[in-house]
């Protein structure tokens, strides 16, 4: 995340626009300003759980996953309220990767079989209203709305 | 995030304050993973303070689960927040709150080393251990195990091994029910096992060794499967027909020495209440003491001359492997006559007591409490966790920079009278 970055969210209030580099260590200020920008939007408690959700899980798959060189990049954040609706983008230029073609896990397995991970999204698409995925200019776009 | 731990005895407390997220996950599971460890198998977490829950977090607390349950273990999730009770529903683990996937845990559970969930096998003797002390570690003794001694038989000549002159390979199967140590190597015949003789070990149906003609070779292994029975060309080798089904189980506590390997010996031979007995340990290792080829013996010079010594064996100048685990197999002994007292080394300085022991030595993990059998522990050890090397244990009581012997922690032996064939 950028410092300027944050400023031109902080003055336009509805919206945030983050920058943070692929290294899971960027991931924590990031959640930070997140949140500290959702607090005067005045929206329920549920939906700030929701944005840290969102973002880590996001993230995370992004730099686990996303990219095939060893290089630095960029994952952009895009978060907005319109009308009491959170809307959080997530843009990476990893390879092509649609979280909704995913399959959802098997959750009647006993736990004792259950295998670890994969459960992410899962999560998101669960908490969410609505998920899409679009890829544009070679990067991936997630974008997730709730009320 | 706060991570508090709190470990007694056979249970661990740990709670946990804070976001459980990718984060701090890591740190979470190294909590969970030294209560697992220092030998707790009741692990309750607090989650009453936990305020996020994502996959990070759920995954290291699956991960403690599935380790915890190989060793008839619980993780018990306890106060959960809101927050936590919502994403393990999400998630369809709401069972891990409740345990109502566990089996449940007999009462019998409350005494420390009862067998808690593990089943019992129909016939075995479901007595509870006796239970006495030595050197500070607590010593559990399963009653029974057969009357009539095994046999030990010797193969090859160990002194001709040491001194380069191994002329003839002979090959033994090892199947189910029998054990050796010794050097020998896996192959089709016997001019090819030449160069790679080694260490081995053999178990329970399986047998490992480690090849002497490449430097970094890790331990190869075979296990008994359908009509493959292991077979070992071996230059010198002791060999006994049948299993160990004396069970001792120790555990030495915190503030104590782990337990060293002369002081088991004595430990295995008052068990099998004869001068010689064999010797099966699994056990958690405080450090171990040994030596393995490194050059096959057949240069016609001998392996122990300095300075070729140096590359002709690998050797523990100084305590190694420490929070390993170690399968260890022997035979040890007082007063013991030829052929076998060529084959066995002293155990301790100024003292007749002897043996030789062979380790394979694995990536540490916790150990099945309550009875069990070899067969339940040696195939999964190997299956689940290669081991890294083997080695000849030695005890090194030179002053003052002898390595010393290999101790240990906590672990199981199996044992039975043994006489010469």
């Amino acid at each position: 995340m950028t410092r300027e970055a944050h400023r031109i969210g902080a003055a336009l209030n509805a919206s945030l626009h983050l920058h943070l580099r692929n290294s899971t260590t960027a991931l924590v200020p990031a959640n930070e300003a997140a949140l500290a920008w959702l607090e005067p939007q005045e929206l329920a408690p549920e939906m700030a759980f929701f944005l840290s959700l969102s973002l880590e899980e996001l993230v995370t798959n992004c730099i686990k996953y996303g990219y095939d060189d060893t290089a630095e990049h960029t994952i952009e954040i895009e978060l907005s309220v319109t009308d009491r609706r959170l809307t959080i983008v997530v843009i990476d230029d990893g390879h092509a990767f649609n979280p909704l073609e995913e399959r959802p896990p098997d959750l009647g397995q006993p736990i004792g079989n259950r295998p670890i991970g994969g459960l992410g999204l899962h999560l998101l698409r669960e908490m969410a209203d609505e998920m899409t995925y679009e890829r544009r200019d070679k990067t991936n776009r997630v974008s997730l709305t709730k009320n | 995030m706060e991570i508090g731990v709190e470990i007694e005895g056979l249970h661990a407390f740990v709670v946990l304050a804070g976001r459980l997220d990718a984060a701090w996950s890591n740190a979470v599971g190294e909590a969970l993973d030294r209560c697992i460890r220092e030998g707790a198998h009741q692990i309750g977490v607090d989650l009453a303070a936990v305020s996020f829950l994502s996959s990070g977090g759920i995954r290291v607390l699956l991960a403690a689960r599935k380790q915890l349950a190989r060793i008839d273990g619980t993780l018990k999730l306890e106060r959960p927040s809101a927050a936590v009770v919502q994403i393990l529903e999400l998630s369809g683990l709401s069972a891990l709150l409740s345990q109502a996937d566990l089996e449940p845990v007999t009462a019998a559970a409350s005494s420390p080393l009862a067998s808690g969930t593990t089943p019992k096998k129909s016939g075995e003797d479901a007595a509870p251990p006796e239970v006495t002390e030595r050197a500070g570690a607590r010593i559990e003794s399963w009653p029974g195990g057969r009357v009539a001694p095994l046999r030990v038989h010797t193969l090859g000549d160990p002194d001709a091994t040491l001194a380069g002159r191994v002329n003839k390979l002979i090959p033994w199967r090892f199947p189910a029910g029998s054990l050796g140590l010794g050097h020998g190597a896996f192959g089709s015949d016997a001019t090819e096992c030449r160069v790679r003789v080694g260490e081995f070990l053999a178990v329970a149906g399986v047998a490992s060794t480690l090849p002497a003609d490449e430097a970094a070779a890790l331990p190869d292994w075979v296990a008994v499967a359908g009509d493959l029975v292991p077979e070992i060309f071996t230059a010198a080798a002791l060999v006994v027909t049948g299993e160990p089904d004396r069970l001792v189980r120790f555990e030495v506590p915190r503030d104590t020495a782990p337990m060293g390997l002369a002081m088991l010996a004595e430990i295995a031979l008052a068990r099998a209440g004869t001068p010689l007995a064999v010797i099966v340990l699994v056990a958690e290792a405080a450090q171990l003491v040994g030596a393995a080829l490194r050059r096959p013996p057949l240069s016609e010079m001998p392996l122990l001359r300095f300075p070729e010594i140096r590359d002709n064996l690998t050797f523990t100048a100084e305590p190694a492997w420490a929070d390993s685990l170690a399968l260890v197999v022997g035979v040890v002994g007082r007063g013991i006559q030829r052929p076998l007292a060529r084959f066995l080394r002293p155990l301790e300085q100024d003292s007749n007591l002897m043996g030789h022991l062979h380790a394979g030595v694995f990536p540490h993990r916790p150990i099945r409490r309550g009875r069990v059998t070899l067969d339940e522990i040696v195939v999964p050890l190997f299956e689940e966790r290669a081991p890294r090397t083997l080695l000849h244990l030695l005890h090194d009581w030179r002053q003052p920079f002898g390595a010393g012997e290999s101790r240990f922690r906590r672990g199981l032996l199996f044992t039975a009278p043994l006489e010469q064939a």
